[in-house]
């Protein structure tokens, strides 16, 4: 399924969060959006979930308007993880996960079979029985992944997805998010790790003050130039020794 | 806990617990009745068989108390299913139909029908105003949580804040219209069950059971509502509808009971945790056994209340107050900042 968004404005109030905004994002794809703090990711995201009707502009996957049709319509086109979520959820892991299936038309085996495999692939599986509010940040993160991913549609949006996990929870939740863009999910998520983006992403969109001021492959994008400028500081870009993928520091 | 356990093993649980409660309050009151006097005067009644019972005692429990405790268990079942549902789509471990400003909306319509009468016999006027007032008005209770930014603290003190006044002023005007039919001050603070007819007991019993049967299929979507109304909504739940045919349905019952039994606090706050502690956090069993136990302990409170005050009986509200208030505290101390 692809999202088309044509020329999107979103204004609250005098300050304009987005400016004429366009991108595709398609099948097979692993987009990333990246951007200081205040660039407009989430709202972007928000928008591309059909979550916040755009002042100006239109969002559609595959020719739907999503952000004009019923929440459940739109829970069965596209999975959205925003990032906040309440802590006091007195359910069981397994249970959450399950939450993601309800609208599911495949038969019930085949959807406990998603959600262990959503489980498993978040090293979950061993806290399966435990209530969701007794867990740490990191973990009651996972959960939500895993909810998402456990979803049986073909376009996922992640606001955040790395957010609360250590680095190697963070590097296998971008790994999975890729793998499941090469099955055929037009996959998009936001993110503050430029390195994690370089490292899994096909498509890198940056974000400044509400307007894309660059957007291609991570080599193409991940320059100095660009980044010294969107985050005000000096940033060096060196290739990655193994696969050359640009890595940054500051 | 008997989470889990067979959905027969729990009805059965249940309704033997109403069954006790029924025959044991009608047995208590000025003229005490033995629990078998009870049953034969029941048995006389409901069954193809003729059985001797007391002339005393047969219209005390046919006429008098039998109303009276069948309105108290259907006010109680809508205050505890509305208790469980309000606590779940709030995630607000203190919310209760009274203390969110629910029986309030209803009282409104209690007075208006009971002055009003609409053609309907005498107080169940009462409870069909409070129902249609209640289901009317239940948006109310989300304009009033939304405006406090689910904070739980201030959605419960405005729910208080906001109870309060409606409920003065409700009072204030049945002192003002001075019409027999219209009950005293007490009622709209503290309730009472005093004036229930088989009328009044049959229709409350009826708006707690569609209460019960509209929120008990939304069960699955309200523990959704446990992520938060955004991630409910990312799921394909359809929040604002469930949200507001739920309160609707939790009004009607409300306002019912408050026709039936007056204001009386605490019973809501009381069932839900009761019933979560009891059967789990899944809603569509939490408001079936919220129900009950809201049933079981309007009941209970009002045969204490006939018990312990004698001729001059102690208010249902009083009772349910006197336990619920020290409970609410607890909690609240329990739970800490942010509730």
């Amino acid at each position: 399924m692809t999202i088309r968004i044509d020329g999107i404005v979103m204004r609250f109030g005098d300050r304009h969060i987005l400016d004429r905004v366009s991108l595709t994002f398609t099948p097979g794809e692993f987009s990333v959006i990246v951007g200081p703090n205040g660039a407009g990711k989430t709202t972007l995201l928000r928008c591309a979930a059909g979550d916040l009707t755009p002042t100006g502009g239109t969002v559609d996957v595959d020719g739907i308007d999503i952000a004009a049709v019923r929440s459940e319509d739109r829970a069965r086109v596209r999975a959205f993880l925003a990032q906040a979520e309440r802590q006091d959820i007195p359910y069981t892991v397994r249970e959450v996960v399950r939450f993601g299936t309800h609208l599911s038309t495949l038969d019930p085996s085949e959807q406990e079979d998603r959600i262990t495999s959503a489980m498993e692939a978040l090293g979950i599986t061993d806290i399966s029985d435990r209530v969701v509010a007794t867990l740490s940040g990191g973990e009651r993160r996972r959960v939500a992944l895993a909810r998402t991913l456990a979803r049986d549609v073909g376009v996922l949006l992640f606001d955040e997805p790395t957010d609360s996990l250590d680095i190697g929870h963070a590097n296998g939740v971008m790994r999975i998010l890729a793998a499941r863009a090469r099955e055929g999910g037009t996959v998009v998520a936001t993110s503050h790790d430029l390195n994690l983006a370089s490292r899994h992403a096909d498509r890198v969109v940056v974000l400044h003050r509400g307007r894309i001021v660059a957007d291609g492959s991570p080599s193409d994008v991940l320059t100095e130039v660009v980044l010294s400028d969107v985050y005000a500081c000096t940033v060096t870009v060196i290739p990655h020794p193994r696969d050359g993928r640009p890595v940054v520091f500051i | 806990m008997l989470t889990g356990r067979s959905p027969w093993l729990l009805g059965v649980l249940g309704v033997g617990a109403l069954l006790v409660a029924v025959v044991m309050a009608v047995g208590v009151g000025s003229v005490s009745l033995s629990p078998s006097e009870t049953l034969r005067v029941l048995a006389d009644h409901i069954l193809p068989v003729d059985i001797t019972t007391s002339p005393i005692a047969d219209p005390i429990i046919w006429n008098i108390r039998l109303p009276r405790v069948l309105a108290a268990m259907g006010a109680g079942a809508a205050l505890g299913c509305a208790g469980v549902g309000l606590q779940g789509i709030f995630r607000n471990p203190v919310a209760d139909p009274q203390l969110v400003g629910m029986s309030a909306i209803g009282s409104v319509g209690v007075l208006l029908g009971l002055w009003m009468g609409w053609g309907i016999a005498g107080p169940v006027a009462g409870v069909v105003g409070g129902a249609i007032a209640g289901a009317l008005g239940a948006s109310l209770i989300r304009v009033l949580a939304r405006s406090t930014e689910g904070d739980p603290s201030r959605f419960i003190l405005g729910g208080i804040g906001f109870g309060v006044a409606v409920s003065a002023l409700v009072a204030a005007a049945a002192i003002a219209i001075h019409d027999p039919r219209v009950p005293d001050v007490p009622f709209w603070f503290v309730g009472g069950l005093a004036a229930s007819t088989w009328g009044t007991a049959a229709w409350t019993l009826a708006f707690a059971v569609i209460t019960s049967l509209v929120l008990v299929p939304l069960g699955d979507r309200i523990d959704m509502l446990s992520l938060g109304f955004a991630p409910a909504s990312h799921l394909g739940v359809e929040v604002a509808a469930v949200v507001t045919i739920a309160l609707t349905a939790m009004g009607l019952g409300v306002g019912a009971a408050v026709g039936a039994a007056g204001i009386v606090a605490f019973v809501g706050l009381l069932a839900g945790h009761a019933s979560r502690a009891i059967v789990g956090d899944h809603h569509r069993v939490a408001i079936v056994a919220g129900a009950v136990l809201g049933a079981v302990a309007l009941i209970a409170a009002d045969a204490i209340g006939r018990l312990i005050g004698g001729r001059f009986e102690v208010p249902v509200g009083l009772v349910t107050a006197a336990i619920g208030g020290p409970f609410l505290m607890w909690l609240i101390a329990r739970r800490g900042p942010g509730l």
